[in-house]
């Protein structure tokens, strides 16, 4: 992606993240100098951060000779460029959901498993060998070692 | 200096007790452990590791987390040197001479003359906190609001100035840290702001998660984007002392690299960045030979990298007399602190003497420590190199997980931890940098506090801001290093760092 395409899409970023926070924050009593509401802060902020978007988008308009070097992997294909993003967000929210009710015999595995799925060069009996050893390590590091109140099989043993 | 020898004696007399001297070592010794695996800097090893302080008493929680940031920072230099890649801004000095000096098989040499350099700088920086830290909270104490806040701006410009590539960017970043940070209950009212009707939103977002989110998560998805194949690790390390030369060449370097970093890391917004770079541009300059750095010149390693601890080490002077962090890393010893029930300022000298003075001790230790153990461990930190990074991030992610879901035992807190690591790998492919947005949210509250605090004061004036002497000075100061970063010639020189 050349500089300006891409400082295009930041500046359009910025100036959705402004107007989220302006629509968040409306309800909000902005109060005086004198004496400061809630929503003063927030609103000042949300302005400020729509300014700089605005201006980092205007500005890659008006130069757009200048290029700045690739991120690096930028030019992948579109899964590659996706795939770890896709599978690391569901490990996380695998790990999320089951931890409560199902402890970590159950949420780590998973998650480890659903993770080493985001790397091309998994593979597929060392990952799940690894999921369950890990898994092992984490229980007594977490649990007994450091006796964190982590859940480990509330179904099965009761904590 | 009576004072001092006394206050010394009281800090060895807590950080000497044999429970805190295991914190120590084991800290530097696990941080060595997480922080040598590549693209793992310190704020992420610190970030992880944050829950296994939780079950201790504070002072042991402060030394544990003292040890884990050294340890984490020469882990970072150790692979810096051995595979090339550095862990963080301030040891990518490193890898332009100690990466040449391995490849020559003196690896060993590269690692001994960083540990001793980063010692020496220690034990002089541990003196020079000491030495400021009360002379500095009496000075803290009549700081009222528009000083606090001016500080702050100052810091905050300072990040702006210091981060690569476009300033508009990073100053948007920090504009963005700002308004995360007004993210839950009013100070004052205690109504609900930008929660989105989230329940757990409305205690705000936990520095740790984000901190975690952009460090921790976001540089897994960085690097499984960009690691080709396995990088190669120099495995051959000779001799780990360096010889009588050696020594003799690159003991100015690290005085001279102790000093500028001992100056630049008091500096608010993270000016501890700049010392290895400022190090080996001196060293450089001041070489009989220059066109001997970047073939493994030993003044190249020893230099930067004694700036590097020495500025690592004062950074905390502004965290412990003001209670202002001064970087990110910083700003999780401050949610350590708050966690254990400390706000960190100038009264933690006067009411928890034995906490202050046993922490600046143990810095001191946490050198020795550096020096005793992992030095002669690097046989171990190399086999780990060698893990495969496809076995690596699955143990960063689920340690990432525990340890956030530890914190507040939430599980929401996991899904907004991965929520963040998604969208800062997304700000950083479109060109913007976490570390300003950390330091914006990091000071954003206490910004906020301390500007109504003022405007309270003044009548909703914003005349004391500039009519009180040292706030008019500090933005006096912030007025400055911006329009220095504005000039055309330094503007272009920052565009060469950024490409380089």
């Amino acid at each position: 992606m050349a500089r300006d395409s891409r400082d295009l899409s930041a500046g359009a970023c910025l100036l959705g993240i402004a107007a989220v926070a302006t629509w968040q924050g409306s309800g909000l009593d902005l109060g005086t100098l004198r004496q400061m509401g809630p929503g003063m802060l927030p609103r000042v902020l949300a302005v400020l951060v729509g300014v700089c978007g605005g201006a980092i988008g205007a500005r890659s308009l008006l130069h757009p000779q200048q290029q700045e070097p690739e991120a690096p992997g930028a030019a992948r294909g579109v899964w590659l460029a996706l795939r770890a993003p896709v599978f690391l967000m569901l490990a996380a929210t695998v790990f999320g959901l089951s931890v409560r009710p199902l402890g970590l015999v159950v949420a780590a595995p998973l998650a480890i498993f659903v993770s080493t799925l985001a790397s091309p060069e998994t593979r597929r009996w060392e990952s799940l060998w690894f999921a369950l050893g890990m898994t092992a390590f984490c229980i007594v590091l977490f649990r007994r070692m450091l006796g964190l109140s982590i859940p480990v099989a509330p179904w099965l043993i009761g904590y | 200096m009576g004072d001092l020898v006394h206050n010394l004696r009281l800090g060895f007399a807590t950080s000497l007790s044999l429970v805190n001297i295991v914190l120590c070592l084991g800290g530097c010794l696990i941080g060595t452990l997480i922080g040598v695996l590549p693209g793992i800097g310190p704020i992420a090893t610190i970030a992880m590791l944050l829950p296994i302080t939780f079950n201790l008493d504070p002072t042991g929680a402060l030394i544990l987390l003292a040890g884990i940031y050294y340890g984490a920072q020469y882990g970072g230099s150790t692979t810096a040197i051995l595979v090339n890649i550095p862990g963080e801004a301030t040891s990518v000095v490193t890898v332009l001479d100690g990466h040449p000096m391995a490849r020559q098989g003196r690896a060993g040499v590269a690692l001994g003359i960083a540990a001793i350099g980063s010692f020496i700088a220690g034990t002089i920086s541990t003196l020079i906190v000491a030495a400021l830290g009360v002379p500095l909270s009496e000075l803290a104490l009549w700081f009222g609001p528009p000083e606090y806040f001016s500080l702050m701006l100052l810091g905050l410009t300072l990040a702006v100035v210091l981060a690569q590539g476009s300033l508009l960017k990073a100053g948007s970043m920090v504009l963005l840290g700002l308004l995360l940070s007004t993210i839950g209950a009013d100070l004052e009212t205690g109504q609900d702001r930008l929660t989105f009707g989230l329940d757990d939103l409305s205690d705000g977002i936990d520095f740790a998660v984000l901190a975690m989110g952009l460090f921790g998560f976001a540089e897994v998805l960085r690097n499984l984007g960009s690691f080709e194949a396995q990088p190669k690790v120099q495995t051959i390390i000779g001799r780990l002392l360096p010889s009588a030369a050696d020594f003799k060449r690159a003991i100015r370097p690290i005085l001279r690299g102790t000093a500028l970093g001992s100056v630049l890391g008091i500096l608010p917004g993270n000016g501890a960045v700049l010392a290895p770079f400022a190090s080996y541009a001196l060293e450089k300059r001041l070489a009989d030979d220059p066109s001997r750095f970047g073939q493994g010149a030993i003044e190249g390693v020893a230099g930067p990298e004694a700036a590097n601890n020495a500025g690592a080490q004062t950074a905390f002077i502004p965290l412990l007399t003001l209670g202002i962090p001064p970087n990110a890393v910083m700003a999780l010893m401050v949610g350590a602190m708050t966690i254990h029930g400390i706000i960190p300022g100038p009264q933690v000298i006067t009411n928890r003497p034995d906490l202050f003075w046993g922490m600046v001790t143990s810095m001191w230790l946490g050198n020795l420590a550096l020096l005793a153990i992992n030095l002669p461990l690097v046989g171990v930190w190399v086999r780990l190199l060698r893990v495969p990074y496809r076995l690596m991030f699955p143990a960063i992610l689920i340690f990432c997980c525990i340890g956030i879901y530890s914190i507040n035992n939430r599980p929401g807190d996991v899904l907004l931890m991965a929520g963040f690591g998604l969208s800062g790998h997304f700000l950083f492919k479109l060109g913007f940098e976490p570390a300003p947005l950390l330091l914006g949210f990091v000071l954003g509250k206490l910004l906020e506090e301390k500007l109504r605090q003022a405007l309270v004061l003044s009548r909703g004036s914003f005349l004391p801001f500039v009519t009180r002497p040292v706030s008019c000075g500090l933005l006096l100061v912030a007025v400055a290093v911006l329009a220095i970063a504005l000039l055309p010639s330094v503007s272009k020189k920052r565009a060469e760092v950024s490409l380089s």
